[in-house]
């Protein structure tokens, strides 16, 4: 009586089992191991901190908006974290002013609970104590080699932070067309650039990712105006690691995922 | 030749991009460090060059290593030099660097506001797109305050894609400079129905955020939110609204019924599991804030604990979570619906998924029972033996201590057990609760009496194993179990059995490994054990053991003076020089024992955390006098009431006189009064009622009285948690053919009555009472403690600042700061300037002026108001919301005939502003265009209404009556009664949801000059009319008016009441109790009232159309009555108003001096009205389907008539 239910030929759909053991293969789950590695310069992405010329000490906490853990903040949305499978960071957007090295605790914390969940358990996770008290909640998806993590409060609402997370991934598939790994380390900026387009200040800006993908074209259209040079390199195709492969598709929420992720599974 | 090098070596720079720099790291896995500190050196370089490119290139590198943890707040000017970049390349590159790394106390973030402010109004949408979502990471006070104008005109911008940014950075601006609100708030309302879905999506997220941190202000949105809830078909919107709703509901009850349909056929229809969960939530929300008013909600409770159940059983996990967390908020108020699915529950407890189990852990609460809990326990036990990680096990541990200790040891039938439990937990290690652990332990064995021989043994125990004192090494805190097991070993040593070898537990070497408390607590219950000894010797006339022991103690003693801890050296070195005086006393036979266990006599008793706050200070004893003038200024206030309730037990706190100069201890006391008064961290304390009925005015003693509650529970004696289990179905079964004996126990006990504990009984509501009697001693409370304080609101809130009235019409002050040149801001506003020319001219277009002014003022007054009605109307009406467009009777006569007078008014200003430039009109001739003017718009508003009024009929003149004779202000409010401090006024209303309710709005005003508090109101119930008073307390019970009054305040407070039969009218009688309190003290005082319900206020204001009120008379079931009032001088027009407002009705239609008026009551009622009116007199002709409401409604209204 109240409306016909346009979105409502999107049925849930039945879980499927995982396909291909290499893709979606659970994660080392030596926590300890994994977080030495990140930190001890073998080979990780860790800095020593004595060799590395900075403004001011680590050990002088920063002035000014350093908000203390529990304390409300002003974005719904706290943060955004990329890393993968071994905790280096791919990508990190904070809402909330937090110092470097707060920053880098908190990827690690962060990355510390998130690894040693298994594959086939829920995405929600509270505890994080880093980044604020009980109002939030980590919220991510894992997909291939990375995770994606977002931190929120208690204003959004969890399913549709999990379609948002999916949103993005497939909005940097059709991006970069099939999006991996690589795609990410050497072109972070990029990334920047398209989640700026979907969040903003921690709140959600945009879901429709065809508007997302039109406002990315017109942006790049623009800068190749610019500059003649093109950016994007394509050596490292052959290598890829699809972060989209292989992934099953599930949407709570909006039916433009929908039909977008049936394109998606029929060009996979 | 030096050119061409220069220029490689920029092209080489130039050429490190931000890819190359990846690479290059990725190449230098073994020294990472050096090659980024490497590349840090060379993008200082790059940064020093004048080409931007070079520059923007350098920054977004720099973004990366920020990523990486590297602090480039250094570049920060650097950054600026980019953002300001022409090519839109660049500028990105530098609001993204800037958006990384800079925030509030960035120090060049002041030289933005001017580039940014070009950015917004760059002619390229993405330049300006790209300013707002940099701004919004990094925007400041002073960015806000400086920037919101310019904002504010985005937020109209052609572009929907500069529009949603504009709208979602309005809320940070919001936040960081909340008095932006209100004159943008106007705009972003616009917003919410805005073409397109994005813009759109963006306000109702920013109003649903500022919503849900002060919902109150945004109740009037509400029924705009409805409209988009039943009209939208985004998603992401309607779970933003949905959620809102759960925000507003616990304000408006009303609209929570409103709520409920529409979202159950949401859950119903929809297939979004998103949406279908937070529609879920926020109907648990709606039941919640509703607490009986709806007869069928047990219906929706239903239907959300089985769309619950189907989301928990899904196999998807995430539906799983969400379903479990649901739950537990259903569990809060609706525990029954819950404890249904139990089995449910318990499975998730054996999930495999951490989260689950956790969230199962929070039902879990709620689901134990008397006779479950063991079972239930049990089960978590093998669930601590299998956990793994330390988190999920601290987390059963607290748990287990939650659901067993919850409600004062409500479900605990065996507390034997528990103890057992309590030991079996301090096995496992590496535990972060010890402390919990201990501190259940010590409350059980103060509490619970009976217990203490059993949990005194245990204790014994667990000082005798070593395995406790090891872990004291390592990082967990089990060991803290210890201070608990040495502190009831000391404490109830007569309990123990063996207390020579306690003792000498207690004295091991090791002990000395444990922390400083724990040994503290050792030394001192080593010498209430060594006095329970040295008693049991000497009574056995052992000297010679008692000696040993003394000499033991000499002995061992000496290993605690060497404590690294304070406290632990302090105690002991006391004791030992103690102990060896008992020694010579003994070589000398002199009995001590008596002595040495007089240190530790008396029992202790256990004490409320909150007691030492709520003693009522005593009257006559100020506080804030100096006992002693101070000496200098460091000494500090707060430490007064410390010396003086510093003894353990307040009651011998002895008063002290205050001291000399009385003038300047007067003005100091007024002085600190004030202080507090201000100081919202103060809490304000007063003499209780009672105090007064005390005789002496110099009380030297803080009375405390026990509130001792205790609880018969009994247990038998056995050990080990296991097996209890296995006992408690026999035992149950023995105590029921045990009962009768148990009974006469009982009495005996109560007989020889505890010294301090009376016992009460409580039934236990599956019956199960034990056989070993057990008493829970509640927490002492001093008499007359101070009602709890309401956490007040953290004032470090940020959100605290929006709390801003929205409906409240914009003063002119009210705007955003607009850039101007520094020479116009010496000049007043525009505005101003434009009067002063005016007034140079002549006089008359200012006075003008000022009456336009004052419409507009009356216009917004009138806006508000209309407001206010709108949303009770729109509340008031049954769910589909159809607007009440074109007929709105029912206030209409009293209320629209005025609107629409001023609406016409409206808009000649407008018109009288344009002939302003022509020649002013007569005062005459304008009135009567005022008047046609306010006929058209009229019948513009009303067009399907009857044909309009013929011209020359006493219609128009009655309107012109009306104009002249503007209708008496109106209140429904009636007074109840009043005395010198109080005045009480109230106002009955009823509502066609419930049939049997009616709801009375009491407004309450402080005539005095006392502060008013502790309001109570209660009435004697009739057989017709109850008050409905809170779940649980009887009908003796007051029900407490939510506020206090400060002088000269009034606030209104609404009570509900039950109504059997509704066509009677009746009094109820009532009393309403306060505490007044002023500077001389306060008393206790009361007004008795008498609460009439006359038949009209059963009556509800509906809409009648006039071919259905035809069909209502002819349908003849209708009974008649009629009465005449004679001697009336009012006008016709303003005699229905009066009956509309009065009585509730409404004009169905109305022919010259003749009106058909109906309404309807409560219980369906219709009510129908003749009204005629003759020269000098009214008849009034009723029907109506009860012929004794309608006589009594009549009466009612030849009163009223009679006034006029």
């Amino acid at each position: 009586m109240l409306r016909a239910p346009a979105w409502s030929c999107f049925r849930f759909p039945p879980r499927r089992p995982r396909p291909g053991p290499a893709l979606s293969k659970p994660c080392p789950a030596a926590p300890g191991g994994a977080r030495a590695r990140a930190c001890a310069g073998g080979g990780g992405w860790g800095r020593i901190a004595s060799e590395i010329p900075r403004r001011g000490s680590c050990a002088r906490p920063r002035p000014g908006p350093q908000l203390p853990p529990g304390r409300p903040g002003s974005a719904m949305i706290k943060a955004i974290l990329i890393f993968n499978n071994h905790g280096k960071p791919r990508l990190s957007k904070f809402y909330q002013p937090y110092s470097e090295d707060t920053q880098q605790q908190i990827i690690r914390e962060t990355f510390h609970l998130v690894s040693k969940r298994d594959e086939n358990v829920c995405n929600f996770l509270e505890g994080g104590l880093l980044i604020g008290g009980s109002d939030n909640k980590l919220i991510y998806r894992h997909y291939a080699t990375l995770y994606f993590v977002f931190c929120v409060d208690s204003s959004e609402s969890e399913l549709g932070i999990l379609d948002l997370i999916q949103v993005f991934v497939e909005t940097l598939d059709k991006c970069f067309e099939n999006v991996c790994e690589l795609d990410l380390i050497f072109h972070v900026d990029k990334v920047h650039n398209i989640l700026a387009e979907m969040v903003m200040g921690g709140m959600v800006l945009e879901t429709n990712m065809n508007e997302i993908v039109t406002q990315i074209d017109a942006q790049n259209k623009l800068e190749k105006s610019e500059s003649g040079r093109s950016e994007i390199r394509n050596q490292f195709r052959s290598t890829k690691v699809k972060v989209l492969a292989g992934q099953e598709l599930q949407s709570y929420n909006c039916k433009e995922l929908n039909s977008a992720s049936g394109e998606l599974r029929r060009g996979l | 030749m030096a050119l061409k090098m220069v220029k490689g070596s920029i092209d080489r720079m130039f050429d490190k991009n931000l890819q190359d720099l990846v690479r290059g790291i990725r190449n230098h896995k073994e020294d990472e460090a050096k090659y980024i500190s490497q590349c840090i050196d060379e993008i200082k370089q790059e940064l020093k060059q004048d080409n931007i490119a070079v520059k923007a290139n350098a920054v977004c590198k720099l973004t990366y290593l920020q990523m990486l943890g590297y602090d480039i707040s250094w570049a920060a000017f650097n950054i600026i030099e980019v953002m300001s970049a022409s090519k839109f390349t660049f500028k990105r590159i530098g609001y993204l660097a800037a958006s990384q790394c800079f925030h509030e106390g960035t120090d060049v973030i002041m030289l933005t506001t001017n580039q940014i402010r070009k950015d917004l109004s760059s002619p390229s949408q993405y330049d300006t797109g790209v300013a707002l979502t940099g701004l919004s990471c990094f925007v400041t006070p002073d960015l806000a305050r400086d920037l919101a104008n310019d904002i504010m005109t985005l937020m109209s911008h052609t572009k929907p894609y500069i529009r949603k940014k504009a709208v979602l950075i309005m809320y940070k601006v919001f936040l960081k400079y909340p008095e932006s609100l209100r004159p943008a708030f106007p705009r972003l309302k616009e917003k919410l129905e805005d073409p397109d879905p994005g813009v759109q999506s963006a306000a109702v997220n920013v109003i649903c955020e500022l919503a849900r941190r002060n919902p109150k202000n945004y109740l009037s949105l509400a029924p705009l939110f409805f409209k988009l809830m039943t009209s939208s078909t985004n998603n992401w919107v309607l779970i933003k609204i949905i959620k809102l709703f759960g925000a507003l509901t616990p304000l408006e009850p009303r609209l929570g019924k409103k709520l409920i349909e529409p979202l159950t056929n949401l859950i119903h229809s929809t297939s979004a599991m998103s949406l279908l969960y937070e529609c879920v939530n926020t109907v648990i929300a709606v039941l919640i804030s509703l607490s009986s008013g709806m007869p069928n909600h047990s219906a929706s409770i239903q239907l959300c604990v089985q769309k619950l159940r189907i989301l928990i059983e899904d196999s998807d996990q995430n539906l799983k979570y969400l379903g479990l967390l649901a739950m537990s908020k259903i569990l809060r108020t609706h525990p029954k619906s819950v404890q249904a699915h139990k089995d449910l529950v318990l499975q998730c407890l054996d999930d495999k998924d951490e989260s689950i189990r956790l969230r199962a852990l929070d039902l879990l609460y709620g689901m134990v029972s008397k006779k479950n809990l063991m079972e239930i326990v049990k089960k978590l036990m093998t669930h601590v033996d299998k956990a793994e990680g330390t988190t999920y096990r601290d987390e059963l541990l607290t748990k287990i201590i939650d659901i067993c200790s919850q409600s004062n040891y409500q479900h605990i039938t065996n507390f034997e057990w528990y103890i057992s439990i309590l030991v079996e937990l301090t096995r496992l290690e590496g535990t972060r609760h010890g402390h919990l652990i201990a501190a259940q332990m010590l409350d059980v064995a103060i509490r619970v009496k009976a217990i203490r021989r059993f949990a005194v043994s245990q204790m014994s125990t667990l000082l005798d194993s070593a395995h406790l004192v090891a872990s004291s090494t390592q990082r967990s805190s089990i060991c803290e179990v210890l201070y608990a097991a040495a502190w009831i070993c000391g404490e109830f040593s007569e309990h123990l059995q063996e207390p020579q070898q306690t003792l000498e537990a207690m004295l091991r070497p090791k002990v000395t490994t444990l922390p400083g408390h724990i040994q503290a607590v050792y030394v001192q219950n080593v010498v209430k054990l060594y006095a329970a000894i040295l008693q049991q010797k000497e009574q056995a006339a052992d000297a010679q053991a008692a000696q040993e022991v003394t000499q033991l103690l000499v002995e061992r003693l000496p290993q605690f003076v060497q404590s690294a801890d304070l406290e632990a050296q302090e105690r002991a070195s006391c004791i030992l020089q103690l102990v060896k005086h008992v020694q010579k006393l003994q070589a000398r036979d002199v009995p001590v024992a008596e002595e040495v266990s007089a240190l530790f006599a008396g029992e202790l008793n256990p004490v409320a955390p909150k007691a030492q706050k709520k003693v009522p200070v005593p009257e006559g004893l100020d506080l804030d006098a100096w006992i002693n003038e101070p000496l200098s200024d460091s000494e500090s206030e707060d430490e007064k009431p410390k010396a003086i309730f510093h003894d353990e037990e307040p009651r011998h706190a002895k008063q002290r006189p205050p001291e000399a100069d009385e003038q300047e201890l007067a003005r100091r006391r007024e002085a600190r009064k004030q202080e507090q008064a201000n100081n919202p961290f103060y809490i304000k304390s007063s003499p209780s009622p009672q105090k007064r009925y005390q005789d002496a005015p110099g009380v030297d003693h803080i009375p405390v009285v026990q509130i001792d509650l205790s609880v018969p529970l009994k247990v038998p004696g056995m050990p080990m948690s296991d097996q209890y289990v296995k006992l408690e179905e026999e035992r149950r079964h023995r105590q029921r053919l045990e009962k009768d004996k148990r009974k006469r126990k009982k009495r005996e006990r109560e007989r020889r009555g505890a010294r301090r504990h009376t016992s009460l009984h409580t039934e236990s509501d599956e019956d199960i009472t034990p056989a070993q009697r057990v008493d829970i001693v509640t927490e002492e409370m001093p008499e007359n403690a101070l009602p709890s304080d309401e956490d007040d609101k953290d004032p470090n809130d940020p959100y605290r600042a929006l709390d801003i009235d929205l409906d409240k019409p914009l003063a002119d002050s009210e705007k955003l700061p607009v850039q101007k040149h520094r020479d116009t801001e010496t000049s007043k506003s525009p505005e101003r300037q434009d009067v002063t020319v005016v007034e140079k001219k002549s006089k008359k277009p200012k006075r003008k002026e000022k009456k336009q002014k004052e419409k507009e003022r009356e216009k917004k007054k009138k806006k508000e108001a209309e407001k206010g009605v709108d949303l009770d109307f729109w509340l008031s009406t049954t769910p589909p919301a159809a607007t009440p467009a074109p007929e709105e009777p029912g206030v209409n006569a009293a209320v629209t005939a005025p609107k629409e007078e001023r609406r016409g008014e409206e808009q000649d200003a407008g018109e009288d502003a344009e002939q302003d430039l022509e020649k002013k009109p007569s005062e005459q001739k304008k009135k009567k265009h005022k008047k046609d003017k306010g006929e058209r718009s009229k019948d513009k508003k009303r067009p399907k209404k009857r044909a309009p009024p013929r011209e020359g009929d006493a219609e128009p003149v009655q309107n012109g009556a009306l104009r002249e004779e503007p209708l008496p202000p109106m209140s429904s409010y009636s007074l109840l009664a009043e005395n010198s401090y109080i005045k009480m006024t109230y106002d009955v209303q009823g509502s066609l949801q419930k049939d049997s309710q009616v709801t009375v709005s009491m407004v309450l005003e402080n005539q005095s000059s006392s502060f008013l508090k502790n309001m109570e109101l209660n009435v004697l119930d009739s057989l017709n009319a109850r008050l409905a008073r809170p779940e649980g307390s009887s009908v003796h019970d007051g029900v407490p008016v939510p506020f206090q009054l400060p002088p000269g305040i009034s606030n209104e407070a609404q009570f509900v009441f039950t109504i059997q039969s509704i066509v009677t009218a009746q009094k109820l009688k009532g009393t309403l109790s306060f505490i007044a309190k002023n500077d001389e003290g306060s008393t206790h005082e009361k007004l008795d009232f008498k609460l009439h319900f006359t038949c009209t206020s059963y009556l509800v204001t509906t809409p009648c159309y006039s071919d259905a009120f035809a069909k209502l008379l002819e349908s003849g079931d209708l009974s008649m009555s009629s009465v005449k009032v004679d001697g009336i001088s009012m006008s016709f027009q303003n005699l229905l108003a009066k009956i509309c407002f009065h009585h509730h009705f409404s004009v169905v239609e109305r022919v010259d001096s003749c009106a058909s008026m109906y309404s309807r009551s409560i219980q369906g009622h219709h009510v129908c009205l003749l009204v005629k009116k003759g020269e000098k007199s009214v008849s009034v002709d009723g029907k109506c389907s009860d012929s004794t409401l309608l006589s009594n409604v009549l009466e009612e209204m030849k009163e009223t008539l009679a006034k006029c």
